[in-house]
């Protein structure tokens, strides 16, 4: 299957700093799949994300969006068709100031393939009023709300950096639903946690990363085939740690 | 250029800062609102104050060009707005738009209606009030035109290239470049015409009128030239800093 997006050769570092974050990283990401990306904190997980999604531009290697058509465009040029593609939810952003309805008709104009039923679908599961102002929604509501949206616009590649930051229990669940419902639309959703407990159930893929790497890239079904592991989080710490015992880190 | 994702671009940065417009517009309204009640109440015929147009001229294209959000930075809602689908060139004349034609159309309306309201006011209290002459008109409707763009292209410019305290960096630019040129303009001009070197004073008189060819080449370069370039490096730099690590 034709990735949606593929990222080969990769490196990067930000401008006040010396150290490769990046250095001759490569990951594909395909249609159909919920992947989790797993690292510690300063793994670059955040940093790869915006790689990825052309908000940062590697100093080598290249990221390709491939179209459903078979296009295959470099992300650097931030066209419009891979930003109405590949939709980002940062762990902290703020959201305009205007009502979380007029947000989703405003906003989702811009994608070819929103949807305002599904939007508002999703704000009604996740319990967001859609009168109110954004801005004057606490951070978990603000947060659901974006969520909703990103799933709406479209987009056959979603990040969610840190998703349950700020979601009650019951909401976390309803993002669980979500996700599972928008990746069975062959699409695909990379998930950026901490914890790893709360995603065990959903994620297909794992992908760790530990210092501008990809420690490993595989999927739950393998690691629980070959390895025998059936607690992630477990697996996750012996992979961590490992890398740890042999002095790598 | 997309047409129909520029306008739902516009439609959806209008919605998202409408306060960061509505209030200059605001402010400006209340000045001139003072204007035409202190020029009612005196009776005097006041003379056209394109100074509050140049002002929201500068103000609207400062405040919408630091806003162009940077991605190595990224505050408040730039992640958002710099992933939302649009080309560099959308984002760029969407701005421009907004800055540049919203200070025209807004200031025309508030003017023209509170001249209109004060005109008819003085009207029926007996006064003779010329208030039409508020908004200029002709000649000078295309000076003012020009005058604007030149001082909405160095604000632009300097909000671009400014990402903290832009308003002073860019009134210090303009005082220092502003002196560079004229020792160096002064210098080639006055040599070629006066042959004398930093006749600045000769050269602004000669561009207030005295001699028309200079005045109307130096008119060019500030209302047209300057502007133009001002716009394309903003949109070089802007479009860099989008995507830079």
């Amino acid at each position: 299957m034709t990735p949606i997006l593929e990222a080969a050769g990769l490196g990067f570092r930000w401008t006040d700093t010396d150290r490769d974050w990046f250095h001759g990283l490569s990951l594909s990401l395909s249609p159909g799949h919920l992947y989790g990306l797993l690292g510690r904190n300063g793994a670059g997980k955040t940093t790869l994300i915006r790689l990825l999604c052309g908000l940062l531009r590697p100093h080598s290697g290249a990221v390709t969006w491939h179209s459903s058509t078979g296009v295959a465009v470099d992300t650097k040029t931030r066209a419009p068709e891979i930003l109405a593609d590949v939709v980002y939810v940062p762990e902290t952003a703020d959201l305009p100031a205007m009502a979380a309805d007029a947000f989703g008709r405003l906003a989702g104009a811009l994608y070819p393939g929103y949807d305002h039923a599904r939007y508002l679908s999703g704000l009604a599961a996740f319990e967001v009023p859609k009168a109110t102002l954004l801005t004057a929604l606490s951070f978990g509501q603000r947060r659901k709300a974006h969520v909703a949206f990103a799933l709406a616009t479209g987009a056959r590649l979603v990040f969610l950096d840190e998703p349950t930051n700020g979601l009650d229990v019951v909401a976390q669940m309803t993002l669980r639903r979500l996700l599972i419902e928008h990746v069975a639309d062959e699409r695909a959703v990379v998930v950026s946690t901490h914890h790893v407990r709360e995603f065990e159930s959903v994620v297909e893929d794992v992908i760790v990363l530990e210092h501008g790497r990809v420690l490993t890239h595989q999927s739950l079904e393998d690691i629980q085939k070959t390895e025998g592991y059936f607690d992630l989080e477990h697996w996750y710490a012996g992979v961590i740690g490992l890398r740890a015992q042999k002095g790598v880190s | 250029m997309n047409t129909a994702r520029l306008f739902a671009f516009i439609r959806f940065e209008i919605s998202a800062r409408r306060t960061q417009f509505l209030m200059p517009l605001m402010v400006a309204g209340g000045l001139v609102a003072l204007t035409c009640l202190f020029k009612v109440l005196s009776g005097g015929a006041p003379e056209s104050f394109p100074t509050f147009i140049y002002s929201l001229g500068m103000l609207f294209g400062l405040e919408t060009a630091v806003s162009a959000h940077r991605a190595d930075k990224l505050p408040g809602t730039a992640p958002f707005f710099l992933m939302l689908p649009a080309s560099h060139a959308e984002r760029f004349f969407a701005r421009w738009l907004l800055s540049f034609g919203l200070t025209l159309a807004g200031t025309y309306i508030v003017v023209q209606t509170l001249t209109l309201a004060f005109g008819l006011v003085g009207l029926a209290l007996g006064r003779e009030v010329v208030l039409s002459a508020l908004f200029p008109s002709g000649t000078a409707l295309l000076s003012m035109f020009l005058n604007l763009l030149a001082w909405h292209g160095v604000f632009f410019a300097g909000g671009v290239f400014f990402s903290g305290n832009a308003f002073l960096k860019t009134v210090f630019s303009v005082l220092t470049y502003g002196i560079a040129l004229a020792v160096v303009f002064g210098s080639v001009f006055g040599s070629i015409y006066f042959g004398s070197f930093m006749d600045v004073g000769r050269m602004i008189q000669d561009a207030n009128g005295s001699l028309d060819f200079s005045g109307t080449v130096l008119r060019i370069a500030f209302g047209v030239l300057l502007p133009l370039l001002l716009y394309a490096a903003s949109y070089a730099r802007v479009a860099e800093s989008e995507v830079r690590g």
